[in-house]
Order: C-alpha cells, then sequence, then structure tokens
C-alpha cells in the first residue's frame, strides 16, 4: 500500500516536472519574443503587389503639373493641409487632425502622401497611402499605422477623378 | 419577463457603447459641403499672369496676419502655414493659372480638429489677399 502510495507520489510529482519543465519553456520562449524589435519594423503587413493593387489607380492627365496641381487640389477638398510637395517626383503630402474616436478623447493625425508617376501617352499611375499616427504619453514613442480600407481609397480616386475632369472643364 | 428586461438592457447597453465607439475612418475623408460648393467658397480669381509673384504675395499676406510659413512650393504655386494662438489654424494656399492672364487662388483652413466651410474666414484672407495684390501691382512699400 504503501509503496502504492509512493509510486503514485513520484508519478504526480514527476508530472509536476513535467509542467513546470513546459511553463518554463514556455516562458523563455515568450521571452525571447520580446516586442518591437527594430527589424519588426521592415515587415510588412501584406504583399507589396497586394497592396499596390489597392493603392494605386490609372489616370488621364495632360501634363505633370496639372496632375500635381490637381493632387493639391483634392486633397484641399478633404481638408488636408498639404506640408509637402514636389512636381518632379510627383509627389504630395498632406495631413489632417481629427478626433479618434472611442473613450479616449485624444485627436490623431492622419497623414497621406500621393505619389505619380511621369505623364506618359496622357496616362499616368497614382498611388495613395494612408497613415493614422498614434500619439503617446512619451512624445517620441508615437506610432504610425497604416490604414488599409478599399473603400477610403475609392473615395479619395473617386474625389480626384472628379476634380480632373473640373481641370479639364473649367 | 426577467429575460425581456434582460434582453432591453443588453440592447441598449450595447447601443451606447456603439455610439461611443465612432468610427474614426468615416471622418477622414468627410466632408460638410460637396467638392464644388467648397471650392467656390474657398477659391477667387486675380487678374495677373505672374505666378511667382502671386506666391510671393500669398507669402507675404500670411506674414500679415501673424501665420508661420511651413511650406512654399514655387513650381506647383502651394503655400501652407500655421498659426498657433488661442486657437491652431492650419492654412494651405494654392495658385494656378486660369487661362492666359488670370489666376485662381484657393484657401483652405483647418481650425482646430474641424475643417473650415465658413465663408468668413475666406472673405477676410482674400480681402488682405487683394490689398497685397494691389499693393505689388503697383510696387507700393
Amino acid at each position: 500500500m504503501i509503496s502504492l502510495i509512493g509510486t503514485a507520489a513520484s508519478k504526480m510529482q514527476f508530472r509536476n516536472m513535467r509542467l513546470l519543465v513546459i511553463i518554463l519553456t514556455a516562458a523563455s520562449l515568450s521571452a525571447c519574443q520580446s516586442t518591437g524589435t527594430a527589424s519588426d519594423a521592415l515587415l510588412a503587413p501584406q504583399s507589396a503587389v497586394q497592396s499596390r493593387q489597392i493603392e494605386s489607380r490609372a489616370f488621364e492627365v495632360q501634363n505633370d503639373k496639372i496632375l500635381v496641381q490637381t493632387i493639391v487640389a483634392t486633397l484641399q477638398d478633404f481638408g488636408f493641409k498639404i506640408t509637402e510637395s514636389n512636381i518632379s517626383t510627383g509627389m504630395v503630402s498632406g495631413s489632417k487632425s481629427q478626433a479618434s474616436g472611442g473613450f479616449y478623447g485624444y485627436n490623431t493625425d492622419i497623414r497621406v502622401t500621393v505619389t505619380s508617376t511621369t505623364v506618359k501617352d496622357g496616362r499616368s499611375s497614382v498611388r495613395t497611402t494612408f497613415q493614422k499616427i498614434l500619439p503617446s504619453y512619451d512624445p517620441r514613442l508615437f506610432r504610425t499605422v497604416p490604414i488599409n480600407d478599399d473603400t477610403l481609397y475609392q473615395k479619395f480616386y473617386n474625389g480626384l477623378e472628379k476634380a480632373l475632369f473640373l481641370s479639364r472643364n473649367t | 419577463m426577467k429575460l425581456i428586461k434582460l434582453l432591453i438592457f443588453v440592447s441598449l447597453a450595447s447601443g451606447i457603447l456603439t455610439a461611443c465607439q465612432t468610427d474614426s475612418r468615416q471622418q477622414i475623408l468627410s466632408t460638410d459641403q460637396s467638392q464644388v460648393s467648397l471650392r467656390s467658397i474657398q477659391t477667387r480669381m486675380f487678374d495677373t499672369s505672374d505666378q511667382s509673384l502671386t506666391v510671393r504675395t500669398i507669402i507675404a499676406t500670411l506674414q500679415d496676419l501673424g501665420f508661420t510659413i511651413d511650406k512654399v512650393d514655387n513650381d506647383i504655386g502651394v503655400v501652407s502655414a500655421t498659426k498657433a494662438g488661442s486657437s491652431l489654424l492650419k492654412l494651405t494656399v494654392s495658385s494656378r493659372k486660369r487661362g492666359p492672364d488670370q489666376i485662381s487662388v484657393r484657401a483652405s483652413a483647418q481650425h482646430n480638429i474641424s475643417s473650415v466651410s465658413d465663408p468668413k474666414l475666406y472673405q477676410q484672407f482674400f480681402e488682405a489677399l487683394s490689398k497685397a495684390m494691389f499693393l505689388e501691382a503697383h510696387q507700393v512699400n
């Protein structure tokens, strides 16, 4: 009987040991997986081809200057402040502040960068990326989060299409 | 009876919670005016063909009004500026050629976190700009 209890106890101990080993291994593994290493910054959330497809659109336009000026006008239509622009690279950036929603009540900045290829045969490919700036208690630790929402890009490009139409016909 | 009360409570609570959590994505491209009517409020035409002079006059006007100039692009005629007084006003002014002897100037402003579509602010800005354009055109310093 005593020996039976003894083996049962040793079995329990063995099981406990095994459990302890598993917990320790898991803990050490999760310790290895620290949050936010420098190389994490270069991980893309989706494939480059996929994101370019959502973010890009081709437009018919006379020349680079009209295209860049129309992108500026479209960003103004949506209430963005132009923070950067360059005609030789076909790039325009803008920002806009808005209430973040939710319980916290802080404001976030939305940043947008529009790039366009040089107009060739009356056509150009335009790519837009939207980012949300998440503030932090420490101003050095703010984060940017890409906004991947098909409807957002659709709405923006509809606006740009309309603006190009207006610039052609006024 | 208890179950019905519980159901009503739960649905109300969830209703309140979802109401608090407004979708901030919807706000990103939201405007309170149509593209065309907003442009008519924010745009004025000037009888000049000198875009470079127009950009310089816009900068001078913004300085007159106490703004800090953040960026200038002479090629496409864009000036952005900020005025941080009791509240924050961010302004982008863009200018482009319309025909051989006219330039259209458009200003768009954001006051704190909301876009400005009230015509009054733009009237004031363009009044100041028209005066400055007159001064520049007649070289009064």
